[in-house]
C-alpha cells in the first residue's frame, strides 16, 4: 500500500514538472522574456554551483541541461526518460537472473524433498536450500543497502548546494521569512533522515533480513512476530519522519508566508508616497523580484530534475528487485513449503523498505522545492 | 555501515543455523525444552548484541542552529540584491536626468547619482555630479528640476565642466 502511494506521488511529481517548467509569464510570441538583470542575479546566487554539486552519474543523465535554461523541464524529462529506457533492461535482467537462481534452488530442493520421508535428512535439505537462497539474497541485499545509503548521502550532499541557492532565490523574490524557515526545516530533516537511516533504519532492515532468514531456518515460527515487528518499526519510522517533515514545512510555511505578504504590502505602501524616485525604485525592485522569481523557479525545476536523476537508478533497481522477489515468492509457493516463499517475500519486503527510505530522501527535497516555488512573490 | 549490517545478518543467520541443527539433533523430552530455552537466549543475544555496542548518534535537533545558517544565507542574498538594486536605480536616475536636461534643451553630457540607504530600508538619491558646458541659466534650470523631482538639494549637486 505504501509502495503504491510512493509510486503515485512520484508519478504526480513527474507529471507536474512540465507544467511548473512553463509557469513563467510569456510574451506575445509565447517565449519567456527574463529581465536583463537575471544573469547578474544568477551569478550573485551562484546558481552554477548547483550543477557542479550534482553527482557524476546524475550529471551524465542530465547532460547539457543548464540551471537557467528556459526549456530545462522538457529537456530534463527527455534525458530522464532516455536514461530510464537505457537502464531498465539491464536491471531487469539482473533481477531475473537472481530470481532464476532462487527458483532453481527451490526446484531442486522441492524435487529432493519430495522423494524423502519426514525426518532429520529432509529438514537438513530444506535448511540447505534456505541457506542457498539466503546466500543469493544476502549478496543482493548487501549491494542494495550500500546503494541506498550512497544515494541518501548523495542527496544530502547535493541538498547542501541546492538549498542555499533556492533559499537565496526565494528570499530575493520576496519570501524572506518562508525561505529561511523552509531551508532550516529541510536541512534539519535531511540530517535527521541520514542519521536515522545510518543508525536506526538500515540496521533494522538488516536485522529484518536476518530474522527472516532465521525464521526460515528454524523449525517452528519462532521469529515470525519479531520479523513483523521489525517491518512495522521500520515503516513507522520512515512514515513518522516524513509526516513530521511535511507537517512542519506546511505549518511554518503558512505562518512565515503570511508575514512575507504583510511585509510585501508594507513595502508597496512605503514606495507609493515617493515621486519620480519612488517609480524608479519600484521599477528596480519589481525587475529584481521578477528576475529572482524566474531564477527560483529555474533552480527549483533543475533541483527536481537533479533529484530525480540521482534517485532514478536506485529506485528502479530496488523497485524491480522488489517486484521480482515478490513474484518469485508467489511462484515458489507453488513448488515448495510456505517457509521458503515467506523468506523470499520478506527479502523482497526489505528491498521495498530500502526503496521507501531512498524515496523519502528524494520526496523530502521535492516537497521542499515545491513549497519554495509556490511561496509568495513580493510583486 | 554495510560491513556492520552484513556481519549482523551473518551472526543472526549463523545463530539460527546452529539452533536449527541443535533442534534437529536433540531428542524429544526435557533436554529438548532446555535446548529451546538456550536457543532462544542465543538468538536474542545475536539480535541485540550489535545494538548494545552501538554509540548513540550525536545529532543536534536544535532548530536555532539551522535558522542561524538560513538567516545568514538570507542576509547575504539581501545585501547582494541591495547592491544590484542600487546600481539599477543609479543608472535609471542618471538616464532620467540626462533625458530631462535634453528636453529642457541643456547640453548636459553626464550625470552621476550617488545613493544612500535610508531609515525606511530603501535607497534614496543623496548627491549628484552633473557634467557639461552649461550656461548659468541652464545650470539653474537643471538643478531646480533635479531638486524638485529627485529630492537632491542644490547643496549636494556638484557641477563639473568635464567628465573625469
Amino acid at each position: 500500500m505504501k509502495i503504491k502511494r510512493a509510486v503515485l506521488c512520484w508519478l504526480f511529481l513527474i507529471l507536474a514538472l512540465p507544467c511548473a517548467a512553463r509557469a513563467e509569464t510569456p510574451d506575445k510570441s509565447g517565449d519567456i522574456v527574463p529581465p536583463k538583470t537575471v544573469e547578474e542575479q544568477a551569478a550573485d546566487m551562484d546558481t552554477g554551483s548547483v550543477r557542479e554539486a550534482l553527482p557524476k552519474d546524475a550529471r551524465k543523465i542530465l547532460g547539457d541541461v543548464g540551471v537557467t535554461d528556459t526549456d530545462a523541464g522538457d529537456k530534463g524529462l527527455s534525458a530522464l526518460y532516455k536514461a530510464l529506457k537505457e537502464s531498465i533492461n539491464g536491471i531487469l535482467k539482473k533481477a531475473l537472473a537472481s530470481a532464476g537462481k532462487i527458483l532453481t534452488v527451490v526446484l531442486f530442493c522441492s524435487v529432493a524433498t519430495s522423494v524423502m520421508s519426514d525426518g532429520g535428512v529432509r529438514d537438513m535439505v530444506s535448511v540447505g536450500a534456505v541457506v542457498a537462497v539466503s546466500a543469493i539474497a544476502v549478496t543482493n541485499a548487501g549491494t542494495f543497502i550500500s546503494l541506498g545509503m550512497d544515494t541518501l548521502y548523495e542527496l544530502s550532499d547535493f541538498s547542501k548546494a541546492l538549498l542555499p541557492v533556492m533559499c537565496s532565490a526565494a528570499a530575493s523574490a520576496g519570501a524572506i521569512g518562508s525561505a529561511s524557515v523552509k531551508y532550516a526545516a529541510t536541512a534539519l530533516f535531511m540530517d535527521v533522515l541520514i542519521t536515522a537511516a545510518v543508525n536506526f533504519i538500515v540496521p533494522l532492515i538488516s536485522v529484518y533480513i536476518a530474522s527472516a532468514i532465521a525464521a526460515a531456518v528454524l523449525p517452528k515460527d519462532t521469529l515470525g512476530n519479531v520479523t513483523k515487528f521489525l517491518k512495522w518499526l521500520c515503516t513507522a519510522a520512515i512514515t513518522l519522519l516524513m509526516l513530521a517533515f511535511t507537517t512542519y514545512l506546511e505549518m511554518s510555511g503558512i505562518v512565515a508566508g503570511k508575514a512575507d505578504e504583510l511585509a510585501s504590502k508594507a513595502a508597496k505602501s512605503a514606495l507609493g508616497v515617493l515621486p519620480v524616485v519612488g517609480d524608479v525604485i519600484s521599477n528596480a525592485a519589481s525587475t529584481l523580484v521578477t528576475g529572482a522569481g524566474l531564477l527560483r523557479n529555474a533552480v527549483g525545476i533543475y533541483g527536481f530534475l537533479a533529484v530525480a536523476a540521482v534517485c532514478l537508478s536506485p529506485i528502479i533497481t530496488l523497485g524491480i528487485h522488489y517486484l521480482v522477489y515478490k513474484g518469485t515468492a508467489a511462484l515458489s509457493e507453488a513448488l515448495t513449503d510456505k517457509r521458503m516463499s515467506d523468506l523470499i517475500s520478506d527479502i523482497g519486503t526489505a528491498f521495498g523498505m530500502l526503496l521507501g527510505l531512498v524515496a523519502s530522501g528524494g520526496m523530502m527535497l521535492f516537497f521542499s522545492l515545491i513549497s519554495s516555488m509556490k511561496a509568495v512573490n513580493a510583486l | 555501515m554495510t560491513d556492520m549490517a552484513g556481519s549482523w545478518i551473518r551472526a543472526i543467520a549463523g545463530a539460527a543455523l546452529v539452533c536449527a541443527a541443535a533442534s534437529a539433533l536433540t531428542p524429544r523430552g526435557k533436554v529438548k525444552s532446555v535446548q529451546k530455552l538456550i536457543c532462544g537466549i542465543v538468538l536474542i543475544i545475536a539480535v541485540i548484541n550489535p545494538l548494545m555496542r552501538k554509540d548513540l548518534p550525536g545529532l543536534s535537533l536544535d532548530m536555532s542552529e539551522y535558522r542561524e545558517r538560513s538567516d545568514k544565507i538570507v542576509q547575504n542574498a539581501e545585501s547582494k540584491e541591495n547592491r544590484l538594486s542600487r546600481t539599477i536605480i543609479e543608472n535609471e536616475l542618471d538616464a532620467y536626468i540626462l533625458d530631462k536636461a535634453k528636453s529642457l534643451g541643456s547640453p548636459l553630457t553626464g550625470a552621476k547619482v550617488a545613493m544612500r540607504w535610508s531609515e525606511d530600508d530603501c535607497w534614496y538619491p543623496y548627491e549628484v555630479t552633473l557634467t557639461g558646458p552649461l550656461a548659468q541659466r541652464e545650470k539653474e534650470l537643471v538643478s531646480g528640476t533635479v531638486e524638485a523631482e529627485l529630492g537632491i538639494p542644490k547643496s549636494r549637486q556638484h557641477w563639473s565642466d568635464h567628465e573625469n
